[in-house]
C-alpha cells in the first residue's frame, strides 16, 4: 500500500505523545469529531473515556503517555480545556483523552508544562524522545487510514464517513492487531469526514456514514497483515 | 406487513374461536369497570404536557397492535390451562422490516431477554416490529417474526422480541402464541389509542404487587423542538409492593397489607419492565441510548431499583432517521439527520417523565385477574390511592 498523506498531526514530546485531527478542523473553537474508543483484551488507564463514549465525539486532544504520568497530562489538559472554552460544555473544551501505556517512566522536562501547552495548541514541533512511536497512513480502497502507535495503545484517523459505533468497529481492528502478539490494546478512532458543528439554535445537521458493506471492507483492509500492516 | 383487512378478519375468527382477542388500539381502550388513566385521576406527573393521545402513538407512524389470549381457570394444569397471556406489536414504521431505524439500548439489568441486542448495537438500528411477550412465548414469537421478516428478503433483519415473565397468573408449559397470532397483531397495529393493561404481552403481569401490564404515554416538546414527541410504551411486570410510589407518595407502604399483600412471587423473585421509547426527533443511535438510559430515571420515580431478578430493558428509536435495511447494508452512503446535543435536554426530560406515567398508567388501567391456581392479583385501587395522593397535595382537578 503506498503511503499517503496522514490525517493526524503528532508532537512527540519526550514524555508524551500527543495526537490531534488536522489544523484545518481544529480551527473552530467548538469543533467536534465522531470517535469511538476500542479495547483488546483488558485495556489500560484511559481518562476521559466516559465523555467520549456518553456523547460519541471528540473535542480534545489524545494523548499517549507512560501510564504514571497520566493524571499530570490529563490535569494540564483540563486547564488548558478551560482556557480554551470557560463554560467547558458537553461539546467543547472536554479534557484530552489520555491513555495510559506499560512503559518505564521517563523524567519531565523543567518546562514540560509549557511544552504540553504548545502541543495541545498545535503549535509545538517534535521534540527529541525515546517513546516508541510509529505512526504510519495507508490508502484503503477509497479512504485514508492513519494510525499513530505507543506500545499497545493509538489512535487511528479516517476520512471514510463513519458512526462512532463504526469508528470503534474499525479501532477495533486495529487494536487486535496490535495486541495480537503484546496483550491488551486500546485505540481511539476518530472520523475526519465526521464533524458536527455546534448549534445553539436546536437545527439539524446532516450526517453521512457508510453502508455495512463498505465498512467491512474497510475493517477487514485495516486489519490485514495484523501488527505489520502498522509498523 | 403483507396481509390485508380479509386476512386480518379470517385470523380474527380463528382466533376468537380460541379464546383469543386482538386488540386493535382504537377498537378497545380497556375501559374496564372504574378503571381511569392516572391524567384523568388527577394524577400529574412531570412538567411537559403530554400528546394529544398521550401514547406512543402520538409519535406519528408508530403503530400498535395487541393479542390477548385468556382461557381457563382453577388449578394448574401444566401444558393446558389456565393461560392469561399475550402479545404487544410495536411497529416503528409501517414497512419496518424493509425499513430499519435508528435505535439505542439501555439495560438497566438484564437477568431477562430481549432478541436482536447484538443487531442493535452493532448496526445501531431496529428493522423488525418490536414484540412484547410471556418469558414462555419468546422463542415461538420470535420463530414466527422470522418467517415474517424473510418476505421482505433474503437477508432479514434479527427480530426484536421481549419478554416478562406471566408465570404466576398463566401457564408457561404451554404454548399459546404462534405464527397465527403473531401475524395478527401485526396485522391490527395502528395509530391511535391504545389498550393499556392487562392486555396484549402485559396480559398477565404483575405490578409493584398489583394488577400491572401495558401502559403508554407521551410528552410534546418544547422549543426549539416545538412539534416533535416522545412516546413511551411499557409492559410493566416489576417490583414489589412496598416500593411503588406515586408523584412521591409511598402508595406501596401504605397498601402494603392491601387485601391480603403481596401475591405470590416467582421463584427468582421480582419480575421486569420492558420500556419502548419513540420520538420523531432526529437522533443518532448513540444519542438514542442516551436517550434511552434516561428511562431508567423514570421507572425509578415510581419506585423500582431495577432488582437483582429483574430483565430491565429500554430501547429507544427514532423515526426520524430511517434508512432502507438493503440499503444499510450495502455500499452506498447514507444519510441520518441529528440536532444539536445541547438542544437534547427535553427529550432526555421527556423520556423520564413519559416513562414514570406509562407505568402508573399500566397500573391504574389494570383490572383484577384470576389466574393459575385461583391465585388473584387485584388491580391497583383508584379510590384509595386517589385519597392517599389528595392527603399529600398531590391530586389536581
Amino acid at each position: 500500500m503506498p503511503e499517503t498523506p496522514p490525517l493526524l498531526r503528532v508532537v512527540r514530546l519526550p514524555f508524551a505523545t500527543v495526537v490531534l485531527p488536522p489544523a484545518a478542523l481544529t480551527a473552530a473553537p467548538r469543533w467536534r469529531l465522531f470517535a469511538g474508543l476500542a479495547t483488546a483484551g483488558a485495556g489500560g488507564p484511559v481518562l476521559g473515556q466516559a465523555v467520549l463514549e456518553e456523547f460519541g465525539t471528540l473535542s480534545a486532544p489524545i494523548c499517549l503517555v507512560p501510564r504514571a504520568l497520566a493524571g499530570k497530562v490529563y490535569d494540564r489538559g483540563l486547564a488548558a480545556s478551560y482556557t480554551r472554552d470557560q463554560e467547558m460544555g458537553i461539546d467543547a473544551g472536554w479534557p484530552p483523552l489520555v491513555l495510559g501505556v506499560d512503559l518505564p517512566t521517563p523524567e519531565l522536562p523543567g518546562d514540560w508544562v509549557e511544552q504540553l501547552d504548545r502541543a495541545f495548541a498545535g503549535a509545538e514541533a517534535s521534540l527529541p524522545s525515546r517513546l516508541p512511536v510509529q505512526a504510519r497512513s495507508v490508502r484503503c480502497g477509497a479512504f485514508t487510514i492513519t494510525a499513530v502507535r505507543l506500545g499497545t495503545c493509538g489512535a487511528v484517523a479516517t476520512d471514510a464517513p463513519l458512526l462512532p459505533r463504526q469508528l470503534r468497529r474499525l479501532g477495533a481492528a486495529v487494536a487486535a492487531g496490535w495486541s495480537a502478539a503484546e496483550g491488551a490494546g486500546m485505540v481511539v478512532a476518530l472520523g475526519t469526514a465526521s464533524g458536527l458543528a455546534t448549534r445553539d439554535d436546536g437545527g439539524e445537521q446532516t450526517v453521512g456514514f457508510l453502508g455495512e458493506a463498505a465498512l467491512s471492507r474497510l475493517v477487514a483492509d485495516a486489519n490485514a497483515g495484523g501488527s505489520g500492516r502498522w509498523a | 406487513m403483507a396481509l390485508d383487512r380479509r386476512d386480518f378478519l379470517g385470523l380474527a375468527a380463528l382466533a376468537a374461536a380460541v379464546g383469543v382477542t386482538p386488540t386493535a388500539g382504537r377498537a378497545a381502550l380497556a375501559e374496564g369497570v372504574g378503571r381511569r388513566r392516572a391524567r384523568d385521576l388527577g394524577i400529574i406527573l412531570g412538567r411537559l404536557p403530554p400528546g394529544t393521545l398521550n401514547a406512543i402513538t402520538d409519535v406519528p407512524g408508530v403503530r400498535v397492535g395487541q393479542v390477548t389470549v385468556v382461557a381457563g381457570e382453577g388449578a394448574w394444569q401444566p401444558g393446558a390451562s389456565p393461560v392469561r397471556t399475550g402479545l404487544t406489536a410495536i411497529l416503528p414504521t409501517a414497512d419496518i422490516g424493509s425499513t430499519a431505524v435508528a435505535a439505542g439500548l439501555a439495560v438497566p439489568n438484564g437477568n431477562g431477554e430481549l432478541s436482536g441486542l447484538q443487531a442493535i448495537e452493532r448496526l445501531g438500528v431496529v428493522a423488525s416490529p418490536i414484540l412484547l411477550t410471556g418469558t414462555s412465548h419468546v422463542g415461538v414469537v420470535y420463530d414466527a417474526v422470522v418467517d415474517v421478516l424473510a418476505e421482505h428478503g433474503p437477508v432479514p433483519p434479527t427480530p426484536v422480541v421481549g419478554e416478562t415473565w406471566d408465570g404466576t397468573l398463566s401457564d408457561v408449559a404451554g404454548r399459546y402464541l404462534g405464527a397465527e397470532q403473531v401475524r395478527a397483531a401485526l396485522a391490527a397495529a395502528v395509530g391511535g389509542a391504545v389498550a393499556e393493561g392487562a392486555v396484549g404481552g402485559g396480559t398477565g403481569m404483575i405490578c409493584y404487587g398489583f394488577k400491572g401490564g401495558i401502559g403508554t404515554a407521551s410528552r410534546r416538546l418544547p422549543a426549539p423542538l416545538e412539534g416533535h414527541h416522545v412516546g413511551v410504551l411499557v409492559q410493566a411486570n416489576h417490583g414489589r409492593r412496598e416500593m411503588l410510589r406515586i408523584d412521591g407518595v409511598a402508595v406501596g407502604e401504605a397498601l402494603a397489607d392491601w387485601q391480603g399483600g403481596q401475591p405470590p412471587a416467582p421463584p427468582s423473585g421480582v419480575n421486569s419492565i420492558l420500556i419502548v421509547i419513540a420520538t420523531d426527533v432526529p437522533l443518532l443511535d448513540v444519542e438514542l441510548a442516551r436517550v434511552a438510559r434516561r428511562a431508567v430515571h423514570g421507572l425509578a420515580r415510581t419506585g423500582s431499583i431495577s432488582s437483582n431478578s429483574s430483565g430491565d430493558f429500554a430501547l429507544a428509536f427514532s423515526t426520524a432517521n430511517a434508512v432502507g435495511w438493503r440499503q444499510l447494508l450495502g455500499d452506498g452512503r447514507l444519510i441520518w439527520r441529528t440536532v444539536d446535543q445541547g438542544a437534547i435536554e427535553p427529550v432526555l426530560q421527556a423520556t423520564a417523565e413519559a416513562t414514570e406515567e406509562a407505568i402508573i398508567n399500566a397500573l391504574c388501567m389494570a383490572t383484577d385477574m384470576a389466574g393459575r391456581d385461583g391465585v388473584l392479583v387485584p388491580a391497583l385501587p383508584l379510590a384509595e390511592v386517589t385519597a392517599l395522593l389528595a392527603a399529600h397535595g398531590r391530586l389536581h382537578a
